[in-house]
């Protein structure tokens, strides 16, 4: 499966990706929104994206209003990760 | 009063010497009768006036008497011849008449001297009494002058009658400034609408007490007051003024308002320290996530290769990570506590099942200290509870348990009580002080020196917390040397 963190803490985004490799999923990382959003436009849509919320440039709230104005992404499912609980 | 001279001496002296002088006047005139035979009653008139005046009227006029019948019937017999003559018997009417005349003036005298010494007196006593009134109006006056308070007084429209010396201090107006000037001087408009009220119910004879208000110094400046405030009455009881003590609050005051200012600071100060908290917290987790994964994936790793050493300290690193998340979390619950963001999510939970999953993550630790776990419990104990706080709660107290349990075993029994379920944990450890029973349910409270026992002190408090959060209690029973017994009870359904 291909998985695309988004998540600006370098150690978590690496832990994420070692975790999710070792159960043989595919991974791509980037640091912010923003990245996130060029990845996209870029490579093939991967089947999820790991996403944390409170990040530089563009935070995680920001890249899912992008995501789902544009229908070549919106259908992909993310998964929230923060350290900060969602109200 | 003052009794008369000759009337203070007893009266049998009064008439022995008016007896003894008749005597003497009689024996006097008859040894000298060639000298008093032409005048027989001069003697007995000199003893006449003595005694009236040595013993007043009545001896006066005894000697008269006495004096008397001796010429007429004791000189006879050897002076004169009897019967007496026509000459005889008059100068006799003579002398009795002025014997009696010269007694009844001594007694008249008597009489007068009375009144005046009880004249005199009476003017020694109001005089007296006027020195010591003198003396209570002087006392008074010091009294008022040297008294810290200010004292005014004031007539019942409001000019200045009295002004002492406090007044002048507080108010930096001399008394010759005031005396004579009206009292809303010293108040601001505001102040002067109190006066009309104050004055309204001085001239119905109230007293006003301890009114607190502001008036205005001779600088300008304003001064807090208590006053009190006292109607003047005049002897027939008519209200005629008042008399205010003003009392200097503006150090009370200043200390209030410190007072606020330090509590305003000490909220703002727990408000920061619960805010820097939840920040800290929430920094912390991140790392901790990553370095669990980190572990996590070192684990499995060293299980595919079979590297059983890798293993066992990627374990223990592991547990080390769940303290500090642990750690955390609690930081964590006291901001959301203090803002009251504690939301439970409740469901049914088997207290027991909840019990028996912390001891078994307890266990470990439980047998490092010599301890063992004992659970008592006659089956399931279901309510509606938040199963991870009931976790919290439970881990807390197993925890506490076993770190000042001395490694005695630890007896926790789960039981249904009246509608209740109720968990206790006893160890027989350390125990607990009187005294510190209700602190260690406190915030960053410890019974204990950090030196012996680690912890930061929160974990009772949140226990406390959690508990009150689902409608139940915690209590403790303990004697130190004898362990401790905390008691949870929470509501359930019965069943």
């Amino acid at each position: 499966m291909q998985v695309l963190i988004v998540d600006d803490d370098a150690a978590m985004r690496e832990a994420l990706c070692d975790t999710l490799e070792l159960q043989g999923h595919q991974t791509a990382m980037v640091a912010n929104g923003r990245e996130a959003l060029e990845h996209l436009g870029r490579f093939a849509p991967p089947c999820l994206i790991l996403l944390d919320l409170m990040m530089p440039l563009m935070n995680g709230w920001e890249f899912r209003e992008a995501q789902l104005k544009d229908p070549q992404i919106s259908g992909i499912p993310v998964v929230v990760i923060s350290a900060h609980a969602i109200s | 009063m003052e009794p008369l001279r000759e009337l203070s001496r007893p009266a049998w002296l009064r008439y022995g010497v008016a007896v003894a002088a008749s005597v003497a006047a009689l024996v006097a005139t008859n040894a000298f009768w060639s000298v008093f035979h032409a005048v027989p009653f001069m003697l007995g008139f000199v003893a006449v006036f003595a005694t009236a005046w040595f013993g007043g009227g009545g001896p006066g006029f005894l000697t008269t008497v006495l004096v008397a019948a001796g010429i007429l019937f004791v000189l006879p017999v050897t002076r004169t011849a009897w019967p007496p003559g026509a000459d005889d018997v008059l100068r006799l009417l003579l002398f009795v008449g002025a014997g009696a005349f010269a007694s009844a003036l001594q007694r008249q005298l008597g009489a007068s001297r009375r009144t005046l010494v009880g004249l005199l007196a009476e003017s020694r006593q109001s005089r007296r009494q006027a020195e010591s009134a003198m003396i209570d109006l002087a006392r008074f006056a010091a009294l008022v002058e040297s008294s810290d308070d200010a004292i005014i007084g004031k007539s019942l429209d409001g000019t200045v009658t009295a002004w002492n010396a406090a007044a002048e201090r507080l108010l930096g107006y001399k008394a010759e400034e005031m005396i004579g000037k009206p009292i809303s001087t010293i108040m601001g408009a505001e102040q002067k609408k109190d006066m009309v009220e104050i004055l309204r119910r001085i001239g119905r004879g109230e007293r006003v007490e301890h009114f607190e208000t502001v008036r205005i110094r001779k600088d300008g400046q304003p001064v807090y007051v208590s006053l009190s405030v006292s109607p003047v009455k005049d002897p027939s009881g008519r209200v005629v003024g008042a008399a205010k003590i003003a009392r200097d609050i503006s150090e009370r005051r200043h200390l209030e308002a410190e007072r606020e200012r330090l509590l305003a600071e000490t909220r703002k100060a727990v408000e920061i320290r619960d805010a820097f908290l939840s920040v800290a917290g929430h920094e912390f987790r991140t790392p901790l996530a990553a370095l669990s994964l980190t572990f996590h994936n070192w684990s499995v790793r060293a299980r595919a290769e079979k590297d059983e050493r890798t293993l066992e300290r990627m374990g223990k690193a592991q547990q080390q990570v769940i303290r500090l998340t642990r750690l955390t979390e609690d930081l964590l619950d006291i901001g959301r506590i203090s803002a009251g963001e504690l939301a439970l999510q409740k469901t049914a939970t088997d207290l027991a099942a909840v019990v028996r999953e912390v001891a078994g993550r307890l266990d470990e630790s439980a047998a490092r200290t010599g301890a063992r776990l004992e659970i008592e419990s006659s089956g399931p104990v279901v309510g509606d509870w938040d199963r991870s706080r009931l976790d919290q709660v439970v881990t807390n107290l197993l925890t506490n348990a076993v770190k000042f349990g001395a490694g005695h075993p630890i007896l926790i029994r789960i039981h249904r009580d009246n509608g209740a379920a109720e968990l206790t944990v006893s160890d027989r450890g350390i125990g607990i002080r009187p005294e510190d029973r209700d602190r260690i349910f406190e915030r960053f409270e410890r019974a204990v020196s950090s030196r012996s026992y680690s912890g930061i002190g929160l974990g009772l408090w949140i226990a406390r917390q959690l508990v009150t959060a689902h409608g139940g209690t915690i209590e403790v029973e303990s004697e130190p040397g004898q362990g401790a017994t905390f008691r949870v009870r929470l509501p359930a359904e019965a069943g």
